[in-house]
């Protein structure tokens, strides 16, 4: 064959393979994202995919604003209305259900530490444990390292009340000495000695308090062991849980 | 007095000695009431000690008697205390605790009309009762006015059986006590007298003959004991004479309690309310207070008083006579009826009817004992009696130093949130930072009650403490004035006093009264950069 005919017959093939190649491109594109899922994808590109927390609520125990509370400037401002929703990736879920809960009480005056996390957030008779007076905490092992997104908190929602010095903190050790990282603190004098606070009190009621876990960057807390501090509220020096919901997913 | 009047009153004092051990620790640990407060400012203002410039006369609209505020000038005087801001807790509750403890020691004056058993067994419940220790911690006029009804009743017995115008006087003298404490007299005097026609009754009709009173109706004895009453209240009521229109009023205010006992509104309880409380309290699961052993003792000894045919003469010196325990049967069950039939109710008035069935419980518990036939029965019926009481005082200890201010005790009633006790801490915080000082200006300015706020900041100025109910006042008196170092508000009010404001403020703080009853805390911002300069150099 002359030089001339192979040049021939090279075009036609590359030519050929060409082609063939534009074809099947977009398929095995499309096949990929369908094997990898789009959150995950999304998620390569460095934006996971959010969708709203599912959460449930319990029923009401007090009816409308409580008593003498209208509109707090030194409180978050109460609103009966519905709570926007709180977007998480894809996948995010309460891990703290059923995990092992401990406390700086380990005697309550009432109730279990295990209703901290039994998924029973009526905050009726039964539902909810009571810690003795002033400085209390209770931490929750999520069983493994966690990306927390965000962490919903009852304290008591039967009447109204405001708990003093909520701090919410995650750590990687359940004595909180490594990579402790504060989430939440509304200690504004610093009473309980864990740093000026600068977020507001606020009501308890039936919605609990949703406290977001991201960083100021958008990025989770990373922790495994979630400590919730409180020192009395305004009705009395006790503290108490409902429940604790720890939205989250395992870190990677 | 012989040998068993010795042993029975030696026992009586060890009683009262551990009455009083379960009395008075830490009587600071309940946060003061409203009541409690303002009352101490009363006795105060007695004493000369407060900063207000009227002094004490009796109101004939609030704070009822004067005997309470008078009878508590020994303990201040005691302390030496010069100012209100140098007295405490202890130097007001510890005057109900000692009339608490009185209760045992007047024991004396009935123990040979209930029996020297019973009258033990009495001591007994009496020292333990959950809601008898509570009130005698707490300072208002209830322990007061039982301790005077007993003596009241105790110094009548003493007449009947002695006829020494000594004791009709003393009776009297109570009377007018009772009289000069709280308004409410008239309902134990009432009961008193129609238990005497009922005892006298029941006597001829159980015993077949009217019980011995010739001797006892001497018109110079009475005319004694009705000069005596009214000496002594006139005395209290005119402060000693320095205000002589105090006994009118003590008169005039019945029409004011009259109507405010009969009127519907937030002290408006059912007639039941009262054993509700006393028998099977359970506020929440896991929780439930009874001082039923009380009530049903109670119940036998009624049973015990008036089922007992009266002792032949030969047997008085074993058998009392049930002359007395008669009365009481009569007496209580008489108040008990009027208490719970007046729709004005609070848990501390309970405690004149409470008293009576506690000596009556007395004479229930000495009667299943002699009933018990054998000393294996009497032994087991002591032995259920002991782990009775044991269970009282268990109660005892919970209600009144674990839960004292918690509102699923039963004698906690509109009290004040233990939060009080932070707010008072902070403005001793924000006081130490103040260049002011306790000088440091302070607004109030609440529609609710705000007692015992002005307990809580006794160590600050008073002058320079104002209290206003609404903003537009407050605005009024203090437009002209800089702006104050801390304002405590209700939240509600909180868009109008922002809309006033001429500085900045830290706007964080917020404390409960009572159970939601907020109060928002305003301290002005250079104050709080300053205390949290100092808070941050502590912690450094």
């Amino acid at each position: 064959m002359s030089t001339r005919n192979c040049l021939a017959v090279g075009s036609w093939l590359g030519l050929a393979v060409a082609v063939v190649g534009l074809l099947a491109a977009p398929a095995v594109w499309a096949g990929e994202e369908a094997a990898r899922g789009p959150a995950a994808a999304a998620a390569e590109k460095g934006k996971a995919r959010l969708v709203p927390l599912e959460i449930k609520l319990p029923r009401p125990l007090f009816q409308g604003t409580p008593k003498n509370i209208k509109a707090a400037a030194t409180l978050e401002k109460y609103s009966e209305k519905p709570r926007p929703p709180f977007n998480a990736p894809e996948g995010t879920k309460n891990l703290a259900l059923g995990k092992k809960v401990t406390s700086s009480d380990m005697q309550p005056i009432v109730g279990e530490l295990n209703l901290v996390t039994d998924g029973d957030k009526e905050g009726s008779d039964g539902s909810f444990v009571e810690l003795g007076p002033d400085k209390q905490w209770v931490q929750i092992d999520l069983g493994a390292p966690a990306n927390i997104y965000a962490i919903l908190v009852w304290h008591f929602h039967a009447e109204g009340r405001v708990y003093h010095d909520v701090v919410v903190q995650a750590a990687d050790d359940p004595d909180f000495i490594e990579n402790v990282k504060t989430i939440y603190n509304n200690d504004f004098d610093n009473s309980s000695g864990l740093g000026v606070g600068k977020q507001l009190e606020y009501i308890d009621d039936y919605r609990g308090k949703l406290i977001d876990a991201k960083t100021a960057k958008g990025e989770p807390t990373k922790g495994r062991y979630v400590r919730l501090y409180s020192r009395g509220n305004t009705s009395n020096d006790l503290n108490h849980y409902v429940e604790v919901e720890v939205y989250g997913k395992p870190a990677p | 007095m012989n040998r068993s009047q010795v042993l029975l009153a030696a026992c009586l004092l060890a009683v009262a000695a551990g009455a009083l051990g379960a009395r008075v620790p830490r009587l600071e640990v309940r946060p003061m009431h409203a009541d409690e407060a303002s009352q101490a400012v009363k006795a105060a203002v007695l004493a000369g000690i407060a900063d207000q410039r009227e002094a004490y006369r009796y109101d004939p609209r609030e704070h009822h008697g004067p005997t309470l505020y008078w009878l508590t000038l020994p303990s201040l005087w005691l302390v030496g205390a010069k100012d209100f801001a140098q007295t405490s807790e202890f130097h007001y509750r510890i005057v109900p605790v000692v009339f608490g403890v009185g209760l045992i020691v007047l024991l004396l004056l009935v123990a040979d009309g209930l029996g020297r058993g019973a009258a033990l067994a009495a001591a007994l419940f009496t020292a333990v009762s959950p809601a008898m220790v509570y009130y005698s911690r707490y300072y208002v006029q209830e322990t007061l006015l039982v301790l005077f009804t007993l003596a009241a009743i105790g110094s009548g017995w003493r007449y009947f059986r002695t006829r020494s115008l000594g004791w009709a006087v003393a009776a009297g003298a109570s009377l007018g006590l009772m009289h000069a404490t709280k308004e409410t007299w008239v309902l134990a005097a009432a009961a008193m007298a129609c238990a005497l026609v009922l005892t006298l009754a029941w006597s001829r009709w159980r015993d077949g003959a009217w019980p011995e009173l010739r001797g006892a109706l001497r018109p110079g004895a009475i005319l004694a004991a009705v000069a005596a009453a009214v000496a002594v209240a006139v005395a209290f009521y005119s402060s000693f004479g320095t205000d002589w229109r105090g006994p009118l009023d003590s008169i005039l205010a019945y029409a004011t309690y009259l109507r405010r006992g009969s009127e519907s509104g937030i002290h408006s309880h059912p007639w039941y309310w009262y054993f509700e409380l006393l028998v099977a309290y359970r506020p929440a699961r896991g929780f439930l207070w009874t001082e039923g052993l009380i009530v049903a003792l109670a119940a036998v000894g009624v049973v015990a008083a008036l089922g007992r045919r009266g002792c032949a003469k030969g047997a008085r010196q074993q058998v009392p006579s049930p002359g007395l325990s008669r009365f009481l049967a009569f007496y209580t069950v008489t108040l008990t009826v009027l208490y719970s039939a007046i729709p004005y109710k609070t848990p501390w008035c309970m405690l004149s009817f409470l008293h009576g069935m506690t000596l009556l419980a007395g004479v229930g518990a000495w009667a299943i004992l002699r009933g018990s036939p054998g000393w294996p029965l009497k032994t087991l019926a002591g032995l259920l009696l002991a782990a009775a009481v044991a269970h009282l005082g268990r109660e005892c200890y919970l209600l009144n130093f674990r839960f004292p201010a918690d509102q699923r005790n039963p004698y906690v009633y509109a009290h004040t949130s233990t939060d009080v006790l932070n707010l008072a801490a902070q403005m001793e915080r924000l006081a130490g930072v103040s260049a002011e000082g306790h000088a440091m200006v302070i607004h109030v300015v609440t529609p609710e009650n705000y007692w015992p706020l002005p307990w809580y900041l006794r160590q600050f100025d008073a002058d320079r403490v104002g209290y206003w109910q609404d903003v537009k006042s407050w605005w009024d008196d203090t437009r002209q004035h800089p702006p104050p170092s801390v304002i405590l508000l209700a939240p509600e009010l909180q868009p109008e006093v922002d809309a006033k404001l001429r500085t900045a403020y830290n706007r964080q703080m917020i404390f409960g009264l009572r159970p939601e009853v907020f109060l928002a805390g305003y301290v002005r911002e250079d104050l709080w950069e300053a205390f949290l300069a100092k808070e941050d150099s502590v912690a450094k």
